[in-house]
């Protein structure tokens, strides 16, 4: 049963990983504890990520038409399998969460401070929803739009505060202990890079099979020098306070001021934050609804869309007290707390089907 | 795009028609039978010319005329008809030992001075052939009728085209006759595989609908993907182009046109070259063309008459007009009741004064200025032409001066709007469209803000990157990326490195000229430098 008839292109992937790591990233910056050296630990965070992407893409690679509910199914069996993909939507569902509740509050802290951050929330809700609705094709091609300009508006901006930066922001480099550094280089990797082990729902549509993970390996690298340059921009702006700031992108662009003319285009940026947004939002809440779909058997996974929507809507309203809650999860909690997700589960399907001998040849059963 | 064009086969459609269609009725042979039963047909009108005349030497042969007045060069049905039969077949006939049935192919071939004829066999070809304009002649004693085409009536002459200008091209526009607007296509291209295939669409009214398009050009997929949808409609009369466009367009409910549409015969002629079907229909002067692509609407003559480097950058002008045109009020908006902090102070402070005293808040201020101009547009559409002039003074001194002093808008909302209107003209293709969305994206700006704008900025890319016109997809070739195709999307490149025709349309034969062509590089080409 084929739920998902779109097939994307490598190109298509690279662009739709792009954005979906950017994500959050652009708000809150990776690697937060690293303060001034954050871009160095970032830079270290990419060889973890692709260690873990180098587990789930090998998994993805075992059974190349599948997404992992369908490869939980085949490894673990009938009922353990829907088990463990239970567990995994749960992971996505949680992810979507901590995503709406960064954006949503962003939105409503620093710019719609007097509108009820729920509109937000469900306006953004909704253009993903009507998106994930038109299929893997869509939003693919949704990030080819979006990406590219999203990359060209931060190199613009980061050329427009260069009157603001300072080399000394940044010096001395590392001088941090090593255990901070190698927990801030850790937190870079599980969020953002790692969280693309969502993309096990994804790697079915590919209409290439072909250098899977050097596609996987070309977007974590690319975002990640992207990231990291990002954060070099901030903290040359910045300076040490860095770690003090919460959005320090914001900051850091607020500072622009050319001329009297070109100022205040912080809230022009935001554009390209939301743009980001709807494609990491898109991403998660389309492997979740496919996710259920295949695990309950379903024939299309249309119907299940607007409940889990509305599902989200109530849930990210409950699921942190505060902005700050959240954001102290994300630097504290989910480093350790993803790992099972973002590897180790992958890697024992990956041994289990390993030591199966899956995938069979077609014909066997299984 | 190979799901798209791969839907319900074409002959089990066809199958299902045969079936209803009743038996045709042959004619009979016998002159009087004839001559009553298509009498019975085209009723009593009288514009219906049915008439009867004694042909051959000495009058022997019994044979009627059946031609609709109007229709017909009179004159040319006397000298290549009339004529013939009555006076010069008694030369040609000579021995008189010729058998009767072929007469019929006797005087076809020898007798008639009208080359463009073919026999009939059945009573309703008679009819059809007669109410399309040609005329019909029946002889007594053989069951069969001969079609003559002598079609002619009043026609507008050439002109040059209403709504699409150009500086250096063709001042020749499509005429609402459909063999005459062929004749335009057939000047531009002498390819002898240019083909028009004709069906007819509409129960009653019958338009003659034309596919046009280059054979072993165009993906045969994409002609029988057309035929199919145009064999769906079946209405009862095809008025227009319009009507086709909205029968076959792939997405109902999208704002975005699907399908293109011209009046120019040259533009025809380049979509034709591209790889592209065109569809005319007797009785409009548009063309349409199939696929159409978004960034079509973005695409005109000059571009490609002119040399490249304006052509490229009029091509950014409109693509920011039309964003400018659907962005700039709800940005207004936005700016205005949401992030104040985005003006740049002195400014801020003047549009702050001019906002001092209106009774609105900013977005009804900008709706109602935004319906009276849609107002006046369209009575400046409607009204007599004399009548123009004055309404388009009234708009202005009304909307412009009288709102402002009489404190019903401010000045700067004026201007916004101004500027507005004059960039929605910039992209005909997507004007509707861009009315729309301007009024929509106003409401979501004065409720949420830049959010709202960009909120709904990603459905409408969503929507876009969803589309497709004829399987192909609209936003190609930008999305799904084509390096080799974006040629001619945000530059005009020069027409020497236009080697290849657009891979996104996926014409058969993708090379349209050879290498080399550039100008200037070639040793021989420098023979008059050397000279001088």
């Amino acid at each position: 049963m084929q739920l998902e008839k779109g097939r994307i292109l490598n190109f298509e992937l690279i662009m739709l990983m792009i954005g979906f790591i950017f994500g959050t990233s652009f708000i809150i910056s990776p690697a937060k504890s690293g303060g001034q050296n954050g871009w160095l630990a970032v830079i270290i965070g990419i060889f973890e990520a692709l260690l873990i992407a180098f587990v789930f893409v090998s998994l993805s690679n075992k059974f190349k038409d599948k997404t992992i509910v369908q490869i939980n199914d085949l490894v673990y069996g009938r009922i353990l399998g829907k088990f463990v993909s239970l567990i995994f939507l749960w992971y996505l569902f949680h992810l979507a969460l901590l995503v709406l509740n960064l954006f949503i509050d962003f939105f409503s802290t620093e710019i719609y401070i007097n509108t009820p951050p729920t509109v937000l929330l469900i306006f953004l809700l909704a253009v993903c929803a009507s998106t994930v609705g038109r299929g893997i094709e869509v939003l693919a091609r949704c990030s080819v739009i979006l990406v590219p300009l999203t990359i060209f508006i931060g190199i613009i901006d980061a050329a427009l505060a260069i009157p603001n930066m300072d080399i000394n922001n940044i010096l001395p480099i590392l001088d941090i202990p090593m255990g901070k550094f190698l927990w801030a280089a850790h937190s870079a990797a599980a969020f953002p890079f790692a969280q693309t082990v969502a993309f096990t729902m994804v790697f079915s549509s590919l209409n290439n099979n072909k250098g899977r993970y050097s596609n996987v390996a070309m977007a974590i690298i690319i975002s990640g020098f992207y990231l990291s340059f990002l954060q070099l921009r901030n903290a040359l702006v910045l300076g040490p306070m860095i770690s003090n700031y919460i959005f320090p992108s914001y900051m850091a662009i607020q500072t622009i001021n050319i001329a009297d003319v070109l100022s205040r285009l912080e809230v022009i940026v935001t554009i390209f934050f939301l743009f980001l947004g709807f494609i990491k939002v898109s991403v998660i809440l389309y492997g979740i609804v496919l996710g259920s779909a295949q695990m309950l058997s379903l024939r299309s996974y249309h119907l299940l869309i607007i409940p889990i929507v509305i599902l989200m809507i109530i849930m990210a309203r409950s699921n942190v007290r505060n902005f700050v809650e959240a954001l102290d999860f994300v630097e504290k909690g989910w480093p350790i707390y993803a790992l099972p997700w973002e590897a180790g589960i992958p890697l024992i399907t990956l041994i289990v089907a390993i030591l199966r001998k899956l995938p069979r040849t077609e014909g066997e059963k299984i | 795009m190979k799901k798209m064009r791969l839907l319900p086969d074409l002959n089990s459609g066809k199958k299902a028609e045969a079936k209803q269609e009743p038996a045709p009725i042959y004619l009979s042979g016998n002159l009087d039978e004839d001559l009553t039963k298509i009498r019975n047909i085209l009723g009593q009108s009288s514009d219906v010319i049915i008439h009867k005349m004694r042909i051959g030497s000495h009058g022997t042969i019994d044979a009627g005329i059946v031609y609709i007045d109007g229709l017909v060069e009179k004159a040319l049905i006397h000298r290549d008809i009339l004529q013939p039969l009555m006076f010069n077949m008694q030369m040609v006939e000579g021995d008189n030992k010729r058998k009767h049935s072929d007469i019929l192919g006797f005087i076809q071939s020898s007798v008639l001075t009208a080359a463009d004829s073919a026999p009939l066999k059945d009573i309703v070809g008679v009819t059809d052939a007669v109410l399309s304009g040609n005329t019909v002649i029946i002889i007594d004693g053989v069951n069969q009728a001969l079609d003559i085409n002598l079609k002619g009536w009043e026609n507008r002459s050439l002109e040059e085209p209403k709504n699409e200008l150009a500086i250096r091209g063709a001042r020749l526009g499509f005429n609402e006759t459909l063999r005459l607007n062929t004749a335009l296509l057939r000047r531009i291209i002498r390819d002898p595989r240019l083909t028009f295939e004709t069906l007819r669409v509409g129960q009653r009214s019958k338009t003659d609908v034309n596919i046009v398009y280059i054979k072993g050009l165009i993906d045969d997929s994409l002609i029988d993907e057309i035929k199919q949808r145009l064999n769906r409609i079946k209405t009862d009369a095809i008025l227009d182009v319009g009507y086709i466009e909205q029968y076959i367009e792939d997405n109902p409910a999208s704002l975005f046109p699907q399908v293109g549409s011209t009046e120019r015969p040259d533009v025809t002629a380049a979509r034709i070259l591209e790889g592209r079907a065109a569809i005319l229909v007797d009785g409009s002067p548009f063309a349409l063309t199939v696929p159409m692509l978004f960034i079509e609407a973005f695409q005109n003559v000059d571009d490609y008459y002119a040399r490249p480097f304006f052509a490229s950058f009029v091509r950014w002008i409109r693509l920011s007009a039309f964003a400018v045109s659907i962005y700039l009020p709800a940005a207004y908006v936005a700016l205005m009741s949401f992030h104040q902090e985005l003006f740049p102070t002195p400014l801020l402070v003047t549009v702050a004064a001019a906002k001092e005293g209106i009774p609105f808040p900013v977005v009804l201020e900008a709706l109602i200025m935004i319906v009276l101009f849609e107002i006046l547009r369209e009575a400046g559409l409607r009204l007599p032409r004399s009548l123009g002039q004055a309404v388009s003074i009234a708009g202005t001194l009304v909307i412009g001066q009288a709102a402002v002093s009489a404190g019903l808008v401010g000045a700067p909302m004026v201007a916004v709007l101004a500027s507005t209107a004059i960039a929605s003209f910039v992209a005909p293709a997507l004007a509707d469209l861009g009315a729309l969305l301007r009024i929509i994206f106003v409401i979501l700006a004065g409720f949420l803000g830049m959010f709202g704008i960009i909120i709904l900025s990603l459905e409408l890319i969503s929507q876009l990157a969803a589309l497709r016109s004829f399987g192909v997809p609209y936003l190609s070739p930008a999305v799904p990326p084509n390096i080799r195709d974006l040629k001619d999307i945000f530059i005009r490149a020069p027409l020497w490195a236009m080697k290849d025709r657009p891979e996104s349309i996926g014409p058969h034969d993708i090379k349209r000229q050879s290498d080399g062509l550039k100008p200037g590089s070639d040793e021989a080409n420098d023979n008059r430098s050397k000279k001088y």
